[in-house]
């Protein structure tokens, strides 16, 4: 039997918004649990969407680092496949230390050594699991400022874990385990890249409200839930187009009026 | 993945029983069956696995499921010294 061919059933006038830093997100880390398998081809989904004789516009949106070619180069990539692509300049914000996220990867590697230690010391791989129980209880980290890399919310709790991985690595030294590289990283800067565009997406949404029916919206975040419930209550028709394990929880209430699809029914159209 | 030793793991957990498994080291050896106590899942992305209290070598470990041959639910008891986050 041959397979049916996935199809939108669009509503009226469409408006297309990709937020290209989302769905990049989708197949950027291979190694990620929440890898999509495939990349999307920016070309080839252009070409998809413009097949359909209802869509008015879509807009690409995506940060340039106008410093780095090959970000100056697919800007005119973009351009050159037909989107109309909305762009600004990255923002890199100072060491916003997101401490589960910096810290886990140095406990996950601690336990690596410690399983490659053939009869592992119990008092390191107890003082390694409380370690990593303390990580995931540490509470949020707010933003920093212009002058103070980062604030700590808990300065306490954080100076607990330095110490204990300071102690640690200590005392594997003295078994001629070094983990001097894992306490180098402790001391890099985190970085952040900032680029979000959901207030210009919005602005732009509502802008053009008059002019569309049907929002198609290539992004899972789950910010954008609220736009699309507003949407919604104003009578249109929203279509979220989100990869597997990249769909905010927040759309999980919607009844009606939003339609989920998962970039998976794309693929044999949109997959580089 | 097998999900029947998750499955065990997780009921064993639950009921605060001792577990009984057979582990197959990196190296290829395995020690016969160990007895450990259940605590919370190991959450690294590359490999799925939990940590137990290994009760012969009074210490916790962690151990890959990918590694795991043998596994099944003693009736033993025991009186958690961590929390027991298998919920």
């Amino acid at each position: 039997m041959k397979a049916e061919i996935f199809k939108f059933r669009l509503t009226g006038k469409t408006l297309i918004v990709i937020d290209w830093a989302n769905v990049y997100g989708w197949f950027s880390d291979p190694n990620s649990r929440t890898y999509l398998g495939w990349e999307v081809d920016p070309q080839k989904l252009f070409s998809y969407l413009k097949s359909y004789s209802d869509v008015i516009d879509i807009r690409f949106y995506y940060g340039v680092e106008s410093y780095k070619l090959k970000s100056v180069a697919f800007q005119e990539e973009v351009k050159s496949y037909g989107y109309n692509p909305i762009t600004k300049e990255v923002k890199w914000v100072p060491a916003v230390l997101e401490t589960t996220t910096h810290f886990k990867p140095i406990i996950q590697r601690l336990f690596n050594v410690l399983d490659n230690v053939k009869n592992t010391n119990s008092d390191f791989s107890n003082r390694l699991y409380q370690l990593s129980k303390k990580v995931e209880q540490l509470p949020k980290i707010s933003m920093g400022n212009d002058k103070t890399n980062f604030q700590i919310t808990n300065e306490g709790q954080l100076k607990e874990i330095y110490d204990a991985i300071e102690g640690l690595d200590n005392d594997l030294k003295k078994l001629n385990i070094d983990i001097g590289e894992l306490q180098e990283k402790l001391k890099e800067p985190v970085w952040r890249r900032k680029c979000d565009f959901d207030v210009e997406i919005s602005r732009d949404i509502y802008n053009n409200l008059p002019n569309f029916e049907t929002l198609m919206i290539f992004s899972g975040d789950g910010d954008y839930a609220a736009l699309a419930e507003d949407l919604i209550l104003k009578g249109k028709k929203v279509i979220v187009i989100f990869a597997p394990g990249h769909k905010g929880k927040e759309y999980e209430d919607f009844k009606a009026g939003l339609f989920l699809c998962s970039a998976n029914k794309l693929k044999q159209f949109i997959a580089k | 993945m097998n999900y029947q030793i998750l499955e065990t793991i997780k009921q064993a957990a639950r009921a605060k029983r001792v577990l009984r498994i057979i582990y197959i080291e990196k190296d290829g050896t395995s020690e016969g069956w160990r007895y450990v106590e259940p605590y919370s899942f190991s959450k690294d992305e590359r490999e799925q696995g939990f940590f137990a209290w290994d009760i012969l070598k009074g210490g916790i470990r962690r151990f890959s499921l990918e590694r795991i041959t043998q596994v099944e639910m003693t009736e033993q008891n025991y009186t958690p010294r961590y929390p027991v986050e298998f919920f």
